[in-house]
């Protein structure tokens, strides 16, 4: 049946040599597969796409092809504490996005076979396929996002020509707590989506920065057991909302629009109350209820592998991106609250002192108990 | 003055030529009769009529205007309606929305059921028809549904009614209703006409007679100047020998009911015995499915007991085939046949376990292969193709081939509900001389038919059933048409 | 009435299968031209399909530049990986079919097949030509036996088996992938790190590679082959798959004849839910090596189509399992040129809807050929 096809593309077409032959090697190519969520998902891939394709190539992707970006359209896609460091880089993206959880090796092993220099592996999802591909391609380079490689028994293992990226979200985490303590008088909340290690370690960072800018509060926590169900997460925020909860922070995947929808409502019914969104600025949800987000800057990730192999200097490794890196951050408040300006100083002060190795930032519950909050400087 | 003629029509499906250069002439008032064997054309004829099938050549007129029937619904636009042997009725929808539908009255576009049943209402009493109009169709008995196709074309205001093999389904009573029904029609001016092959309703209903064979129209003759064995002989080509019954010799019982019940059959005792073709009169719905169904184990006893060759048995379809009782069923394309399988795949239905059709767990498909042939040979049945679907067989071939599978195995009892049902005159004949054949070799038959004739003809006794309950018992020799009638219908004493 | 002869073979093979060539070539050359007005060109059409067509079959042009034969074998692998599991999905839903049930449930079928299979796989240690056995006997069992439920429900309750299996497909996700995979059953690993899904299954459990590491052939696809094979002939040469084959076509003659109606549906869907708790195990021993986070493709919905695209028969189910295999291992390429990453589902999909148009096909060849000895 495949010969009636080819026939098919012989009748319609005459006939054609095989296609490969228009390559133009000016730029080098960067390969990037994105895990299920694909192009669209408004969080991590879309995150590393920005960092590839308008960080790094300064192009959009418009209708099947890419579409060169004026320089102010590609800073505007900036963080502008980042503007400076972030320059272009001359690649050429190539994406290949997984329909299904199978094809992520296959996909890895494809944009391989297409020349790219470095290819990117966007999720903890792809960690098996990562490693496998890399074991039979020695000498290609891969980037595998928010997951080191691990053998079967989940031991981290290193392999030469992989370099891994983690993020410290607790130490994110930990300034979205200092700021939900600094708007809340007496109570905030937490959603979590499963109760796994990788979660915990945001409730963790979070109670520790609530400790620190408000030791009286109560911090209420409620986890949804599931990172696909917004009902779960409306559910959740709702409850947390009506047992007082000013500010709702959440880390729970697709559960945490919900949360930001119960929020959103709470607000509407006249209730002050705050979400603080994660992973992405989540502000175009709800913008007048979400105070922040707890961002992992997946993009400058990326741009930072693309940038390290144009100037040779791409290492193998594991990395560890937290607040020092600017890997996790607060996206900007752009919300007014009574004592505003006092507490974004505050955060950035607590910032410094993270950043500083001043305060360190407990990732573990276990850890969260030996924590003391460092005592507050300037006045607050 | 002529309301419809039908000039030089020809049609061929295929390679066959199914009307060749056929004209009728059908006049207002007038009953017509158009007779012929399966596959003679005069139902393909009247399709053409009706816009089922398009004409190859051929013109038809109505009212002496030329005009072209692309569908039913030009036909029912120039008053032109047809009752099918197959029902076009939707079973879970009542009589008066059957009857309604395509184009209900409507109030506020919501169907008005108050309008729709006055107006049902008044045509069934116009043409005095009795129904239960509230019924739900699937709750009906065959020959009720018939009746309701017929209000609904009554219903549509058509001039001239075609009727295809309208009383094979209707028992003596509502075939003479029907009769005199098509007559106050035609005195009231509309045309009817029947296509049928029983000779002797032909002969009762109609003023004038065309007679097809073979796609050719050969003859168009006067009712008055007419005999049944004339027009079989005209229809067929060459006389035709009437089936009768020879002298009974019943042995052994092979089946006993004692006291027996089962949904609508109440009570019943009787036996049959080897050698002999015992017929069950009835009208529709009065216990005879249930009957053949407790003796072919497709229904559950509720009371009483049944005796297969002296032993006392619980029959499923399974045991009962294992016992010896074969089953010619009313519904063949439901109950006897798998239509998309194969003739061969069909004759080893029932007995697709044994030799030889079978070598252990696999198919014998050569053993299959010789013995399909050889029922073929043996049954005339055409065409001669084991593999062919028998969907496309006819009627009449698919029942010849089931008679011959069904007491191909030696049965002891064979279960005949509706036999001929439906078949043209030479199937008939042969279904019947299969039947006889059988009782000769010693095998014993049930035979229901609606048919009062069919039961009289090949029946050695004849049990009436009257609302499940035996009403009467008739020896060969003493049968009485009237009598039996009115056991039929429940009158004891008369 | 002429004499006919039985239509050949071939011919008969051909009539079947027209309608279903048909619609498949029709729906490539929609989405052809549909590449072509999208993306601006005949030529980056020609230049998608064929990239298609070397990802499915082998990269060809490649090959003969001197590339290693890894360009051919790779391919192979993903096209026989996926065509592996559209083919076990498509049987089940087919061999339902023949006893006249709609089973909708592959996809919780494969569901549970794959999480027995991942169980099986990681628990236990044994030989390998121990192991895969076992492996795949737990998925069939584990596929079988939530087909079961259905069946017995039609036949003791008369509930409709489309709205038990579909029911039961969620209830698979709720119990399998919301609750048993990231919890009781989730990988327990050291530290910190976080894997997503059941722990790995050992490497005896893993489907056998049929060509060594350099490709993900593996013996799932002659577990396919051999399926479609067996059923094959099972329904065209066995007396039980011919008393299927007649309760699905005709219950009540079959009925009457003596055939035992629930119990060859019971047989049936349990042989359906085996197949496709197969498919899951092909899933997790060939390629996942543990039950994934979630299980993402929907192939006991495919199945759905390739049963209905292959016109219900074994072989046609695997001819089209194999076409849509290679389309969809290969259709990823076609991203590289810009087309939207559905396009391999979007021909799938055509492909079935023309083919739900089938009566309007068989009417267009009937009138074409019109067959021999029709007539009323």
């Amino acid at each position: 049946m495949r010969w009636v096809l080819l026939l098919v593309l012989l009748a319609v077409t005459g006939c054609k040599k095989a296609a490969d032959s228009k390559d133009t090697p000016k730029a080098r190519a960067v390969g990037l597969v994105t895990d299920i969520g694909g192009r669209g998902d408004q969080s991590f891939n879309d995150s590393a796409l920005r960092g590839l394709e308008a960080w790094a190539a300064g192009s959009t992707f418009k209708g099947g092809g890419y579409e060169p970006l004026t320089p102010k359209a590609r800073a505007a896609t900036v963080p502008a504490e980042l503007r400076a460091t972030v320059k272009p880089v001359p690649v050429r993206p190539l994406v290949v996005q997984s329909k299904v959880q199978e094809d992520y090796q296959p996909n890895l092993q494809l944009v391989v076979d297409q020349g790219a220099s470095l290819v990117i592996g966007v999720g903890f999802a792809l960690e098996n396929a990562v490693e496998t591909v890399a074991k039979q391609n020695p000498d290609a380079r891969f980037l595998l996002i928010d997951s080191p490689v691990l053998d079967a028994k989940g031991t981290p293992l290193k392999l030469p020509n992989v370099r891994t990226v983690v993020f410290e979200e607790h130490e994110g985490s930990f300034l979205a707590g200092a700021l939900a303590g600094l708007v809340a008088k007496d109570t905030v909340g937490f959603v979590g989506g499963m109760e796994i290690p990788l979660i915990t370690k945001f409730e963790a960072g979070f109670k520790a920065g609530v400790l620190t800018t408000n030791p009286k509060a109560r911090v209420l926590v409620q986890y949804t057991g599931s990172f696909d169900n917004v009902q779960h997460g409306k559910q959740a925020g709702a409850d947390l909302v009506n047992k007082g909860a000013e500010v709702v922070f959440h880390a729970a995947g697709s559960d945490g629009s919900g949360v930001i929808q119960a929020v959103k409502e709470a607000r509407a019914s006249g209730k002050a109350v705050f979400a603080i969104g994660v992973d992405s600025d989540q502000s175009h949800l709800a913008p007048e209820a979400v105070l922040t987000s707890m961002v992992k800057r997946v993009d400058l990730a990326v741009w930072q592998a693309v940038f390290d192999l144009d100037r040779q200097a791409f290492s193998a490794g594991d990395v560890v991106m937290g607040l020092a890196e600017g890997g996790v951050t607060l996206a900007p408040v752009t919300l007014d609250f009574p004592g505003k300006a006092e507490a974004l100083t505050r955060v950035e002060a607590l910032r410094a002192a993270v950043v500083s190795g001043a305060v360190v930032v407990p990732s573990t519950l276990d850890a969260l108990k030996t924590f003391t909050p460092p005592a507050s400087q300037g006045g607050g | 003055m002529t309301t419809i003629a039908l000039r030089g029509i020809s049609k061929r499906f295929g390679l066959q030529l199914a009307l060749d250069d056929v004209s009728l002439e059908l006049k207002a008032g007038e009953r017509v009769a158009v007779v012929g064997e399966n596959g003679a054309g005069k139902s393909s004829l009247m399709n053409v009529l009706y816009g089922l099938y398009a004409a190859d050549r051929g013109e038809v007129h109505v009212d002496g205007r030329a005009v072209r029937i692309r569908t039913p619904a030009d036909a029912l636009a120039l008053g032109i309606g047809m009752v099918h042997q197959h029902f076009t009725l939707v079973p879970t929808l009542t009589v008066v929305e059957n009857v309604v539908l395509g184009r209900e009255p409507t109030r506020l576009g919501l169907l008005d059921a108050r309008r729709a049943r006055d107006e049902v209402q008044a045509t069934c009493a116009r043409f005095g028809f009795s129904l239960d109009l509230g019924a739900r169709v699937e709750t009906l008995t065959v020959g009720s549904q018939q009746k309701v196709e017929i209000v609904k074309a009554l219903h549509r205001g058509v001039r001239t009614l075609i009727l295809d093999e309208p009383t094979a389904v209707l028992t003596p009573q509502e075939a003479d209703e029907l009769f005199s029904v098509t007559r106050r029609l035609s005195d009231e001016g509309l045309t009817v006409v029947l296509i049928s092959h029983k000779l002797k309703e032909v002969l009762t209903f109609a003023t004038r007679i065309a007679v097809l064979r073979r796609g050719v129209k050969v003859a168009e003759v006067a009712a008055s100047a007419s005999t049944p064995e004339s027009l079989a002989e005209l229809m067929v080509g060459h006389r035709v020998p009437t089936t009768t019954a020879t002298d009974p010799r019943p042995s052994e019982v092979v089946v006993a009911l004692e006291g027996v019940s089962a949904g609508k059959l109440c009570d019943v005792s009787c036996v049959i015995r080897a050698g002999e073709v015992v017929g069950i009169a009835g009208v529709d719905g009065n216990g005879q499915r249930e009957l053949a169904e407790v003796l072919t184990g497709l229904r559950a006893v509720d009371g009483g007991t049944l005796t297969l060759l002296g032993d006392p048995a619980r029959l499923n379809p399974g045991r009962a085939r294992a016992l010896g009782v074969a089953h010619v069923p009313e519904d063949r394309l439901k109950h006897a046949i798998v239509g998309d399988f194969s003739v061969a795949e069909n004759v080893a239905l029932g007995r697709q376990r044994q030799a030889p059709f079978a070598k252990g767990p696999r198919i014998d498909v050569e053993g299959r292969l010789a013995r399909t042939t050889a029922l073929l040979e043996a049954h005339d049945v055409r065409p001669r193709s084991p593999g062919l679907r028998i969907g496309a067989l006819s009627g009449g071939n698919q029942q010849k081939l089931v008679v011959g599978r069904e007491l191909d195995g030696a049965p002891k009892l064979l279960v005949a509900v509706q036999p001929t049902r439906g078949l043209d005159l030479a199937a008939v004949d042969a279904v019947r001389a299969r039947l006889l054949d059988f009782r000769a070799r010693g095998g014993a038959v049930l035979l229901v038919s609606l048919d009062l004739d069919e039961v009289l003809t090949l029946s050695d006794r004849v049990l009436v059933l009257h609302e499940g309950r035996l009403t009467g018992e008739f020896q060969r020799g003493a049968f009485d048409e009237r009598l039996i009638g009115q056991r039929m219908l429940g009158v004891l004493d008369a | 009435m002429p004499e006919t002869a039985s239509p050949s073979r071939a011919n008969v093979v051909l009539r079947s299968a027209l309608p279903s060539v048909l619609a498949i070539v029709t729906s490539l050359v929609i989405c052809f031209v549909a590449v072509a007005l999208l993306r601006g060109g005949v030529a980056v059409a020609v230049d998608a399909f064929l990239a298609m067509t070397w990802g499915a079959i082998g990269d060809v042009p490649k090959l003969v530049d001197g590339a290693s034969i890894a360009v051919l074998l790779r391919p192979w692998g993903e096209s026989a990986t996926k065509a592996a599991l559209l083919t076990l999905t498509g049987l089940s839903v087919a061999v339902a079919f023949r006893v006249g049930l709609f089973n909708i449930g592959a996809q919780g079928q494969l569901m549970v097949g794959a999480l027995a299979a991942a169980v099986v796989g990681a628990g236990l240690e044994l030989p390998p030509f121990v192991h895969v056995p076992l492996c795949l006997v737990a998925a069939g069992a584990a596929g079988a036996l939530y087909a079961l439920g259905p069946a017995i429900l039609k036949l003791r309750r008369g509930v409709h088996e489309v709205i038990s299996t579909i029911m039961l497909n969620w209830v698979a996700v709720s119990l399998v992938e919301n609750w048993l995979v990231p919890g009781p059953l989730r990988a327990q690993v050291g530290g910190g790190n976080s894997v997503a899904g059941t722990a790995q299954i050992h490497e005896s459990a893993e489907l056998p590679r049929l060509v060594g590491e350099v490709s993900r052939l593996n013996a799932g696809i002659v577990l396919a082959v051999g399926a479609a094979l067996v059923l094959w002939l099972w329904l065209s040469r066995f007396v039980g798959g011919y008393e299927w084959r007649a309760v699905g076509l005709g219950p009540e003659a079959a009925r009457a004849a003596g055939i035992d109606v629930s119990g060859a549906v019971v047989r049936a869907m349990v042989t359906s839910g085996a197949l496709a708790g197969l498919a899951g195990a092909v899933l997790v021993l060939g390629t996942e090596q543990r039950y994934p986070a979630t299980l993402g493709a929907p192939y006991g919905f495919d199945g759905i189509a390739m049963a209905l695209i292959g016109n219900g028969h074994p072989l046609g189910v695997l001819a089209t399992s194999v076409l849509f295999g290679g389309l969809r291992a290969g259709g990823t390429r076609m991203q590289l040129f810009g087309v939207h990453k559905s396009f391999p589902e979007l021909i799938q999909g055509l492909a079935l809807l023309l083919v739900a148009a089938r009566l309007i096909w068989i009417r267009l060849v009937d009138r074409l050929a019109p067959p021999r000895g029709g007539g009323p």
